[in-house]
């Protein structure tokens, strides 16, 4: 059985991946600086956004190769690689002994001799493949959300002073950040063609998560893993899958200084089915920064309501709308006219570029922050309570096994109805 | 009144709205010639003012005492409830605490569905109404139509056709000379008042954003009692039904969106949207209520309200009405403003239930009436925007929502008749299901 592998503790990992790789790495990092070279990237998590991370980056140059996968599951693995040959057939070389699957083979990858990582896995597993890769002394593309929580964003925090450090590029996957039109109506905030902001508005309502309903031959752990959007364990919720791009767009306005606290509500209303997990299906997040200034972050993903993917920042001379549409109105109207460009390209022509010209680039200044206030809004609109910045950033609160493997029992089981428990506001207690 | 409301039909017919009125319209015909003396004799200022009480609840009882405060010569003199037994105690609370200006005769009692008639067609002066939330615009309309000068409770309606009656009642009532003063309390706050004046004079510049919160505790549930009916148990507990109460933003949020409201200068906005749910209020002793809204307005000119509401124990309590302008911010409740202007309201603190009565009974005695009736409907309308929002998850225009002819109301207004909502064998009632649930 492919899954079926004895797993030591993550720490455990941790550390052979890092006495593997760190003594020799520092010097072949630097022989990128030439511009000559080959990368060799590794894929680790082969989903859809994998997948297309990967073509982005091939996308980047002729030079980007891509040598190994590493998946939990076999099929993905295969569908990815297929898809990847077809879409970049000059750039996949990928031998059938560099493709790794289970819960380890993350880091029999990074054993290999890859030079750039692209981690976009179930987000639970981010931060320790994050550190683990940096450990390794990869440069690495890590999709958001970064951490699902305070624990995971302290080992993200820390690696990222570990790249740095080592001279090693490390970029989120927090894509808007690297889309014209939005660094254009960002710079304009900044240069105060709004005035000072007195509101925000975060939205992310889209209809109908993804939710595969349970195959009788899986395992709960395998449902789970399959289901994982589905799972607060595995992907925080919908503050951590989606709004975190408009809050992340809203801490870049703010200048990535962090909420001085939070508070919210939410619920599950209508997904109730149990594939649909433990998640809320909406959340209404208010979070309040020093100068009483409020953010409201509003995210649904339940299907046949009504769509607002937007963020709105409302200034004492105008007002200004991202992403999709950029424009702002007011004493200085303006609107984006210039190319659109493909964000996802664009991030890793950043990274890819700062790779080859020797010149590390870090998303360290906003992927940390922008990931804690996902994880905030979780916090506070499962448990009804306000929350300083301070309070959730020391939460011990861990959602990490102490071991994986298809044999362990998932931290949330259902009850014999199949449903699963839901957190509710006044019950759940913050921790 | 509006013909919308007499023939629409939903889930198989509802009451007829002109049915309900029938008997008071032909009550206040008899009583219409004679009444436009009867009020001008006030204006005198030492006659007494015969007041009527409809609705014995502890709001209720609370307006009585609040307009005997205010009028010296005031005096309760009839009362009416759906329930015997609330008239009865509810006199003797009041009694116990304004003793002679409460002369109110077995034979001014009138229980049931109907009292609300019998009592109008006594020679009361003034009607304070306070019940569940449903029978507002009808009492109100009545109340006009048989001359009564009008104190009636927030919130004004739970649907459309009932925010249309309120402008009726309203416009009515101007051309009566008749006075309708609305239980939308902050309007008559003095600290309030004072702040409101300097936002609504550019003390703060233009406002570009308002941050609204009614966020609470759990409110309260009545234990089903045996010998009630399935009408009886929803009316007595009819804060946690949508059709009785319009939901938490009908009895709380409605207050904060009145004084967004007032400080828009009772505009209304283009649009609203919004998320809700139950999620810790769940159970059949809940009804249908949700326990958490979260609604955003979009006004013409760009100016956002976010108003929040909740009823969950154990969790965040927020209270408050902030507005941000282009020159500074004003929080109303602590009668608040920074920015270019620093202000803050240093006068006495006053009971703003007095005041709205002292308002009314001013109005009545010195002939010059006071009418609520635009922003009782206006606000009205947006707390009934806001559960209709959360209910169904879609985005509402102003203009859907003026329109719309749903209504949800028994087809028979009897204890024994069957409410509009039922629950299930296991004793649920059926809940909104954004996506699902559609707004007609």
């Amino acid at each position: 059985m492919l899954f079926d592998r004895s797993l030591s503790s993550r720490r455990d990992f941790l550390k052979t991946a890092a006495a593997v790789s760190v003594a020799a790495l520092p010097i072949a990092r630097s022989a990128h600086a030439a511009g000559s070279d080959v990368l060799k990237i590794g894929l680790i998590g082969c989903g859809g956004r994998g997948t297309g991370a990967a073509v982005n980056a091939m996308n980047t140059g002729k030079d980007v190769r891509l040598v190994a996968l590493a998946d939990l599951f076999p099929e993905q693995l295969k569908n990815s690689l297929a898809q990847l040959r077809q879409a970049k057939p000059d750039q996949v070389a990928v031998s059938p002994e560099r493709c790794f699957i289970g819960f380890d083979a993350y880091q029999k990858l990074l054993a290999t001799d890859v030079d750039v990582v692209l981690i976009a896995t179930t987000v639970h597993f981010h931060p320790t493949l994050l550190t683990a890769a940096v450990d390794a002394g990869k440069h690495v593309f890590c999709e958001k959300a970064h951490a699902l929580d305070a624990p995971g964003i302290h080992m993200v925090i820390d690696a990222c002073a570990k790249a740095k450090q080592k001279g090693l590029s490390l970029l989120s996957g927090l894509c808007w950040r690297h889309a014209p039109a939005v660094r254009e109506t960002i710079d304009r905030v900044h240069d105060g063609a709004i005035g000072e902001i007195v509101g925000i508005q975060a939205n992310y309502c889209v209809g109908g998560r993804r939710a595969y309903p349970r195959r009788p031959d899986w395992t709960e752990m395998q449902n789970q893993m399959l289901n994982w959007y589905n799972f607060r364990w595995l992907s925080g919720d919908q503050s951590s899958a989606q709004l975190i791009h408009c809050l992340d767009i809203v801490s870049w306005a703010m200048r990535d200084v962090p909420p001085e606290k939070a508070w919210g509500m939410g619920g599950r209303q209508v997904c109730l089915e149990p594939r649909y997990g433990d998640l809320f299906d909406h959340h209404a997040t208010v979070f309040e920064y020093a100068n009483g200034l409020r953010s409201f972050g509003f995210c649904r993903d339940q299907p046949g309501c009504y769509d607002e993917y937007s963020t709105v920042l409302i200034g004492t001379k105008g007002r200004a709308f991202a992403p999709y549409k950029c424009w702002i109105e007011g004493a200085n109207p303006w609107k984006y006219k210039g190319a659109a460009g493909n964000m996802y390209d664009l991030e890793h022509q950043t990274l890819f570029d700062a790779i080859r010209k020797g010149s590390p680039i870090n998303s360290g200044s906003y992927m940390a922050t922008s990931s804690m206030l996902a994880i905030l809004s979780q916090m506070v609109c499962c448990t009804g309570e306000q929350l300083t910045w301070q309070q959730a950033m020391q939460s011990k609160h861990d959602f990490r096994l102490p071991r994986y493997g298809w044999d362990v029992e998932p931290p949330v089981k259902p009850d014999p109805s199949g449903q699963y428990p839901t957190a509710v506001p006044g019950v759940t207690r913050f921790a | 009144m509006n013909t919308n409301s007499d023939t629409q039909s939903v889930g198989g017919g509802r009451i007829s709205r002109r049915a309900l009125l029938k008997g008071s319209a032909l009550a206040g015909a008899g009583l219409a010639a004679g009444l436009h003396i009867e009020r001008a004799a006030h204006a005198a200022g030492s006659d007494v003012l015969k007041v009527g009480l409809i609705g014995c609840g502890d709001r209720g009882s609370g307006a009585a005492v609040n307009a005997l405060n205010a009028d010296a010569n005031a005096r309760l003199v009839a009362m009416s409830d759906l329930f015997a037994e609330n008239i009865v105690r509810s006199r003797q609370n009041i009694a116990n605490l304004k003793g002679d200006q409460v002369a109110v005769k077995d034979d001014h009692c009138f229980a049931g569905f109907d009292g609300y008639q019998k009592l109008l067609a006594t020679d009361v002066d003034v009607v304070l109404i306070a019940l569940p939330t449903f029978f507002h615009p009808t009492y109100l309309k009545a109340a006009i139509d048989a001359g009564k000068h009008v104190f009636c409770e927030k919130v004004h309606a739970v649907d459309a056709p009932g925010v249309r009656m309120v402008l009726a009642a309203g416009e009515a009532a101007r051309k009566k000379n008749l006075s309708i003063v609305s239980g939308l309390a902050w309007r008559y706050d003095t600290g309030v008042r004072e702040t409101m004046k300097r936002v609504l004079d550019g003390a703060i510049g233009e406002i570009v954003s308002i941050d609204t919160f009614c966020n609470t505790g759990s409110l309260r549930c009545r234990q089903r009692q045996p010998p009630w009916t399935e009408m009886e148990y929803q009316i007595r507990d009819w804060f946690n039904f949508f059709w009785l109460s319009c939901d938490l933003p009908g009895l709380n949020l409605v207050h904060n969106l009145d004084k967004a409201a007032w400080a828009m200068r009772d505009e209304p906005p283009l649009r609203a949207w919004g998320a809700g749910g139950r999620q810790t209020r769940v159970g059949p002793q809940f009804g249908d209520a949700f326990d958490h809204f979260a609604v955003f307005y979009d006004y013409a000119d760009g100016v956002k309200l976010h108003a929040y509401a909740q009823q969950q124990d154990g969790c965040t309590v927020a209270i408050c009405d902030h507005f941000r302008g282009t020159k500074g911010r004003c929080d109303l409740l602590c009668n608040r403003i920074e920015g270019e202007t620093k202000w803050h309201y240093a006068g006495p603190g006053c009971n703003r239930f007095d005041l709205e009565h002292v308002a009314l009974f001013s109005a009545i005695r010195s002939g010059k009436p006071i009418n609520n009736s635009l922003y009782m409907a206006r606000s009205s309308l947006l707390a009934i925007m806001a559960t209709w929002v959360c209910y169904t998850g879609q985005s509402i225009t102003w203009e859907q929502a003026m329109k719309s002819n749903y209504a949800l109301a028994p087809k028979t207004l009897a204890l024994s008749a069957a409410p509009p909502t039922l629950p299930d064998a296991r004793g649920n009632y059926p809940i909104p299901l954004p996506g699902v649930t559609r707004f007609a």
